[in-house]
């Protein structure tokens, strides 16, 4: 049998991990919508997001809305989570792996035509790992 | 037999500092020579035979140092609170010197992990740094194994500080599942796991073998530095005993 | 097992990548030598300790005896 001491050790150490779980739990909850990185175009366009102050959205650059300006490295393009979609205009260096119909994330204002104004755009990629012979070949397939 | 097993006296017998540090010293060579052959033949097959990805390129190829770190510096964080724990209920050193040990390599491990994660960033994000969910908690993670080894160190009375350091790390456990599940419960930059224990992993299988042969390398890294912390630990506190007082006089007689 | 790599030059370039991917595996090499060399050194330094202090004790020791 455990020694009387131990097991009331024991109980201390599991009150330690319940107390710090459940303050840690209570903040996680505070935190829950700060703790985000950015915004979908959803809650940009309901409103949820602050007009006039910097924040970030992000989503899907929609395919075929990519603008890119004759003499300058002004773009602008539509930024989407599937059901609403947000106008970002930029100027700047753009990370290599950001293109159309891949994820991205942009920091800027938002003005009151639900048009931001980014001053970084970050790409975000997925957790998916594959080759480029059978990227192409799903590509082939349509998928 | 089996009921020996379960009574746990092997794993008690086995935190006697002595036999410890007798059976580490013959598993060292082994550790050494079987990681090092490990992670040679994973960073070669990881870096020149596996093939690149097919948006990100070559730069996709820290995975094979950036995942097996982020392992390690998670579940050494766990392996150092569990001896933490054991140390408080049983009052056995050698697992507070355990934890002293898996601090270290541990606190090592999330800088790694976070050094490569930041290398990576910039040319798949474009940044080296962001403040999201994942690189915020794994951030936090270091700061805990640091404040760990901080609080072991800080008190003139070791058995104190140990405790404390114990209470620290055990405190920290919650922090460890928030940085797994970071990826999912919020929106993030980082993306979500790619290695699933419940599904099935999405990384190609010719990317994936050398990940877990880097994996595997790791986990055997990790127990060697631990016994090779965990020695110089147990010689530094049992100076003063007869079997360390052997040991060395049976040293000098060989070197003559 | 076939090499991504035609020549040295493209498997230290990779693409642009290679300032990242090289950055990456050499601090981490650095990092597991450290961790390797680290306990190593601190356990030659205490065993040191340890041998001298038995000297200094075994020669103390002589020194009572010839004095008594």
């Amino acid at each position: 049998m455990i020694h009387p001491l131990r097991k009331q050790r024991m109980q201390w150490i599991c009150l330690i991990l319940i107390s710090a779980s459940v303050a840690t739990a209570l903040i996680a909850y505070m935190l829950r919508q700060n703790a985000n990185f950015f915004y979908t175009p959803s809650q940009i366009v309901i409103g949820q997001a602050p007009l006039g102050v910097s924040l970030r959205a992000g989503g899907e650059v929609v395919v075929g809305s990519l603008k890119r300006a004759q003499q300058s490295l002004a773009i602008e393009f539509l930024v989407s989570d599937g059901s609403h979609s947000v106008k970002v205009k930029y100027e700047g260096i753009l990370p290599d792996l950001f293109s159309e119909g891949q994820s991205t994330v942009v920091t800027g204002k938002i003005d009151d035509q639900n048009t931001l104004h980014a001053v970084q755009v970050l790409a975000k990629h997925d957790e998916n790992y594959t080759p480029p012979e059978i990227a192409e070949m799903y590509e082939n397939q349509g998928i | 037999m089996i009921r020996s097993f379960f009574s746990l006296k092997w794993l008690y017998r086995l935190s006697s500092p002595k036999l410890f540090y007798s059976i580490s010293g013959k598993a060292i060579p082994w550790l050494l020579s079987v990681s090092v052959a490990l992670l040679t033949l994973g960073l070669f097959w990881g870096l020149l035979v596996a093939p690149p990805d097919a948006r990100q390129g070559d730069s996709f190829r820290i995975i094979y140092i950036h995942v097996p770190s982020s392992f390690l510096a998670l579940a050494g964080y766990y392996f150092m609170a569990v001896a933490g724990a054991v140390g408080l209920v049983w009052r056995t050193k050698l697992s507070f010197w355990f934890m002293k040990s898996a601090a270290s390599i541990g606190a090592s491990m999330t800088f790694l992990a976070l050094f490569t994660g930041a290398i990576w960033g910039r040319p798949s994000w474009g940044t080296y740094w962001v403040w999201d969910a994942r690189v915020t908690s794994m951030l936090i993670l270091l700061f805990l194994y640091l404040g760990v080894m901080a609080m072991i160190r800080a008190f003139d009375n070791k058995e104190y500080g140990q405790k404390n350091g114990a209470i620290l790390a055990l405190v920290g456990t919650v922090n460890v599942p928030i940085i797994y599940k970071s990826v999912d419960w919020w929106h993030t930059l980082h993306q979500p796991a790619t290695l699933k224990l419940t599904s099935e992993s999405t990384i190609h299988i010719d990317m994936l073998q050398p990940l877990l042969v880097m994996i595997l390398g790791f986990y055997l890294f990790y127990a060697l530095t631990i016994c090779l912390f965990l020695r110089a630990e147990i010689l530094y506190h049992e100076q003063a005993t007869s079997w360390v007082k052997d040991l060395c006089a049976r040293r000098q007689e060989k070197s003559g | 097992m076939r090499m991504q790599f035609a020549s040295l030059y493209e498997l230290i370039d990779m693409d642009g990548h290679g300032v990242f991917v090289w950055t990456a595996v050499s601090v981490s090499l650095l990092i597991f030598l450290i961790l390797v060399l680290l306990p190593i050194l601190s356990h030659s330094r205490i065993l040191r300790n340890i041998e001298l202090a038995m000297e200094t004790e075994a020669r103390s020791l002589r020194n009572a005896d010839v004095k008594k």
